[in-house]
């Protein structure tokens, strides 16, 4: 469970301000706001990339700021992280971005298993056979898809999706929102869903917490949210093509 | 708002920060060692065109003006003797060290920044891989280890450019040339000049690496990494020789 007491992160007047959030286990949450927000500042928050100013962040009720460098360790391989621009090494082919995490920790995995696990992977993520191309070559739908097959090859518990249709065309952005909840049902991950678009989001998030100004302006299940009584929470709505009952 | 003093002191600190965590990832010289090997091919590959050519007629311009300015009160013989010195002790050490903050050191930190500004260096964090251990240290280690023979070559090209000069148009034979650069040379000297430029090496390596982990956000903060690291390596690899040459050859 993830859970988030009165985050505090400032950069002068722009930020993350008392901030509560609780995620549990096998649950879909989604942060929403608009950019500059504060969403992708507390998702590092969360992941124990940016430490806070006040506040604390616990993951099974571990406080991630103030643990030790071996229990961070632990803490992140509950982590699997799509980064808003896939943060993948255009220098390395899709197998090597892919088992990077696992080839660097574990030098003497069995390479047959790992070779196995990757093209598993890639064909849950209907991916063609692209393991040996470079990421380069690969559009930017498929980085995505690439970015993903990483963020899974550790099998987390917690999957964080930072943007992850911001930059696609509407296709391909649908075909991505539907392999998150593919992967979600299938593999009964914990999903965080960090957007400013819920379009295909609507149907599937429990969870909600609207940000604005780095100030938390809901957090509540989506119920709740379909009827709060608030114009910048009815505009996304709107966007997302929900326009009352 | 932090004052400069407070600036100065912070960035120091983490400078020292970071130079004390690639010491402590030493350990991992082993795991790293492709990265290391692909690291030291990759600085052969960027610099070694520029430093011979560079140092070249930065040999040819010591011929002449040594000639030049000696005319009346120096033998031609000379021209090498002082060359050779002045290379092995300085000039060698220097235009490799100030050819690596120029090449190598830019490329480095802009690599980094990118990686930075794009996410990738949290992405290594959360796969439990130290950026530190991943990406800086092979550098420093590949620097240190190819630096000295960078040298060397920056220092044989030196030598030959103003062999090529005094033979061709000041009218010394190549065996007085040769005998010229033997005269008062000490193998001594030349660890001497090797050591200076392995210092510069990490030195510049740890200067591209902290300006390249310190980008921000966007390209601009790229460009301004780029530029910091190779300001700041350039102005400490002078202000290292002087402090290096102090300890080593004068005290």
């Amino acid at each position: 469970m993830v859970e988030v007491k009165n985050l505090t992160k400032s950069f002068g007047k722009e930020g993350i301000f008392d901030v509560n959030l609780n995620i549990e286990y096998g649950k879909v949450c989604a942060i929403i706001g608009k950019s500059g927000s504060g969403k992708s500042l507390l998702l590092k928050n969360i992941l124990g990339i940016v430490k806070p100013d006040r506040g604390e962040v616990c993951i099974d009720g571990l406080n991630i700021h103030r643990a030790k460098d071996s229990e961070i360790k632990e803490i992140r391989k509950k982590f699997g992280v799509l980064f808003q621009n896939n943060a993948l090494f255009d220098s390395m082919s899709v197998f090597e971005n892919i088992s990077l995490p696992i080839l660097y920790n574990f030098p003497d995995y069995d390479m047959k298993k790992l070779n196995d696990e990757v093209l598993n992977i890639l064909s849950l993520l209907s991916l063609p056979d692209i393991r040996d191309k470079s990421v380069k070559q690969l559009s930017g739908g498929m980085q995505k898809r690439v970015a993903i097959a990483r963020s899974l090859i550790t099998n987390p518990t917690l999957l964080f999706y930072d943007e992850p249709i911001t930059g696609l065309d509407p296709q391909t952005g649908n075909k991505i929102i539907e392999l998150i909840k593919n992967i979600h049902y299938k593999l009964e991950k914990t999903t965080v869903i960090i957007t400013h678009d819920l379009r295909g989001f609507l149907d599937f998030v429990d969870c909600i917490i609207l940000l604005d100004n780095g100030r938390e302006l809901f957090c509540g299940k989506m119920d709740e949210f379909l009827n709060f009584e608030n114009d910048i929470a009815k505009s996304y709505l709107k966007m997302a093509g929900y326009y009352g009952r | 708002m932090k004052s400069f003093f407070d600036e100065f002191i912070t960035i120091f600190g983490e400078f020292f920060l970071l130079f004390y965590n690639v010491f402590k990832s030493l350990r991992s010289i082993y795991k790293n060692r492709k990265i290391i090997i692909f690291e030291i091919f990759e600085i052969i590959n960027e610099s070694l065109g520029i430093f011979v050519l560079a140092s070249l007629f930065a040999g040819m311009v010591a011929a002449y003006q040594t000639a030049y300015q000696a005319r009346n009160f120096l033998p031609l013989i000379y021209i090498p003797t002082l060359i050779t010195q002045a290379v092995v002790l300085e000039i060698g050490p220097l235009i490799s060290g100030i050819g690596l903050s120029g090449k190598v050191a830019s490329q480095i930190s802009a690599e980094i920044a990118s990686m930075k500004i794009s996410d990738q260096l949290d992405a290594l964090e959360l796969m439990s891989i130290d950026p530190v251990e991943y990406l800086v240290m092979p550098k420093v280690v590949a620097t240190m280890f190819i630096i000295p023979f960078l040298t060397l070559i920056c220092e044989f090209s030196i030598v030959f450019g103003s062999f090529i000069i005094s033979v061709l148009t000041l009218g010394l034979s190549p065996n007085e040339f040769l005998e010229g650069t033997k005269r008062s040379f000490q193998f001594y000297q030349l660890f001497g000049g090797l050591f200076k430029s392995i210092v510069f090496g990490i030195f510049i390596t740890m200067v591209a690496c902290f300006f390249g982990m310190k980008a921000k956000v966007g390209a601009k903060s790229v460009g301004k990494a780029t530029t910091s690291s190779v300001t700041v390596s350039t102005i400490s690899v002078i202000i290292l020789d002087y402090l290096i040459t102090r300890i080593l050859f004068i005290w």
